[in-house]
């Protein structure tokens, strides 16, 4: 049998449902070719209408009882769904795993360091984060996060100047004008040397004693007088011998050159 | 859900049933008995078209209302309440089907000689419930939809959720499954 042409099945359908005979007997007419295909269609259509299942109209409605539990359609998922959640599943244990392992500890509490209006760096202690929502810094070298070692921390800062608080000098065979200058250096005291400083070598070896004070110290073994200007600058001043004339009496204590409002010592030499 | 005014006032113009439904909405419990005794007989007609099991249908029917009593404040109203109701038992019954379609290849594997036979639908054609046996689910909603409740084309799509030329097109081909599995079992 030849393919029936869409339009006209479509036709035979719809006279088939409508079961009106004249349209029936017009389509025969017409197309004599489908008549037998159109009766079964007939049939067809009036065979599965009549097979409704009858309702029986004695029977009354049955009482409406809810169900407690239906098994609702759920969502279906799909393996693209599953691939999704596995990942993000995955990728918040690799977070937590990490997290634990590299994490920041826990701060410990040191007491806070009391910092002067210096010039030095401000020293904060360890732990105290400006910013807590930024994480302290990771190392480069093995990604582990650092806490600097207490070495590493710049000197605390107090009201004392450095010249002031107890150092240790060790210096061997140098000039003596060449051993103030670096004490100066060390202590951050400006040092200077009047005309006519002894030009001996010397060797210091002090512990424990501010540089003013290891500056006095000297001046009473090399025969010199350190004056403290109490503005961080000592000025060194020599004595002077009355036997290499310089016109001063042995019995003096007063220095010509030195100021005339301090007292000069006579220096102590080391034997 | 915001309805205009036009919207609300078409709907109630052509559904009366919207009236009940706002009754039950206004906490009236008896109104959705009302809905229930006007649609039981038209609802177990479509779950026992799909389900092809009297008893079965009669179980559905309750869980179709139970959902419907469960999610009415759903209802949108942009189309009648029949219509939604419709594609509630609808997609009920073929959910049901399918799982019943899965039980009972399971029964045939185990040859289950003594297992109770479902109360069957009885054809006044043997053929037409031969054929209907063989269809998928889905496709015997809507010859159903369409011959036995004789809904319209619109109807039925807002019944299955698709637009009127899907509607066409699954009718089309429904209708043509059930002629070809009808002949086969004539010859």
């Amino acid at each position: 049998m030849k393919r029936i042409p869409e339009e006209i099945d479509s036709l035979m359908w719809g006279i088939a449902e409508s079961g009106d005979p004249s349209a029936v007997d017009q389509f025969a007419v017409r197309y004599p070719q489908y008549e037998a295909e159109m009766r079964k269609r007939i049939a067809l259509v009036s065979g599965f209408k009549r097979a409704k299942p009858k309702t029986d109209p004695v029977r009354s409605v049955p009482k409406f009882s809810p169900r407690r539990e239906i098994a609702e359609p759920r969502a279906s998922w799909t393996p693209a769904a599953w691939a999704i959640g596995l990942s993000l599943a995955a990728l918040g244990v690799a977070s937590f795993t990490a997290f634990s392992l590299f994490g920041p500890k826990p701060t410990r509490d040191r007491p806070p360091v009391v910092a002067d209006q210096g010039n030095q760096p401000e020293v904060k202690p360890w732990g105290s984060n400006p910013r807590p929502d930024v994480a302290p810094p990771i190392s480069p070298v093995d990604g582990m996060r650092t806490e600097p070692n207490p070495r590493d921390v710049p000197p605390l800062r107090t009201g004392e100047p450095a010249y002031l608080r107890p150092t240790s000098v060790h210096i061997a065979k140098a000039k003596l004008a060449d051993a103030l200058a670096l004490i100066g250096a060390q202590s951050g005291l400006e040092v200077v040397v009047a005309p006519g400083f002894p030009d001996v070598e010397v060797t210091v070896d002090y512990d424990g004693l501010s540089a003013i004070q290891i500056l006095q110290e000297l001046g009473r073994d090399y025969g010199f007088t350190a004056f403290d200007q109490g503005n961080g600058s000592v000025i060194a001043v020599p004595a002077t011998d009355p036997e290499d004339g310089g016109g001063a009496d042995a019995g003096e204590s007063e220095d010509a050159t030195a100021p005339s409002d301090l007292t000069v010592e006579r220096p102590k030499r080391n034997p | 859900m915001v309805l205009t005014a036009v919207d609300k006032t078409k709907a109630l113009a052509f559904d009366d049933d919207i009236v009940v439904v706002e009754r039950f909405l206004a906490g009236d419990e008896a109104a959705f008995e009302i809905l229930y005794s006007r649609y039981h007989d038209k609802v177990h007609a479509i779950a026992r078209g799909i389900l092809l099991d009297a008893e079965e249908a009669s179980d559905v029917v309750q869980e179709i209302f139970t959902l419907v009593l469960r999610h009415l404040k759903r209802f949108d109203r942009r189309s009648r309440f029949s219509t939604w109701l419709f594609r509630v038992a609808v997609n009920r019954s073929i959910q049901e089907a399918r799982k019943a379609r899965h039980k009972h290849r399971h029964v045939e594997l185990r040859e289950a000689s003594d297992a109770t036979v479902p109360e069957e639908v009885e054809y006044s054609d043997p053929k037409i419930q031969a054929a209907m046996e063989k269809m998928a689910p889905n496709d015997r909603a809507i010859l159903v939809l369409f011959y036995w409740e004789e809904l319209s084309l619109n109807e039925i799509a807002d019944s299955l959720g698709c637009n009127v030329n899907a509607a066409k097109t699954r009718l089309y081909r429904a209708r043509e499954r059930f002629r070809s599995l009808y002949e086969e079992s004539e010859s």
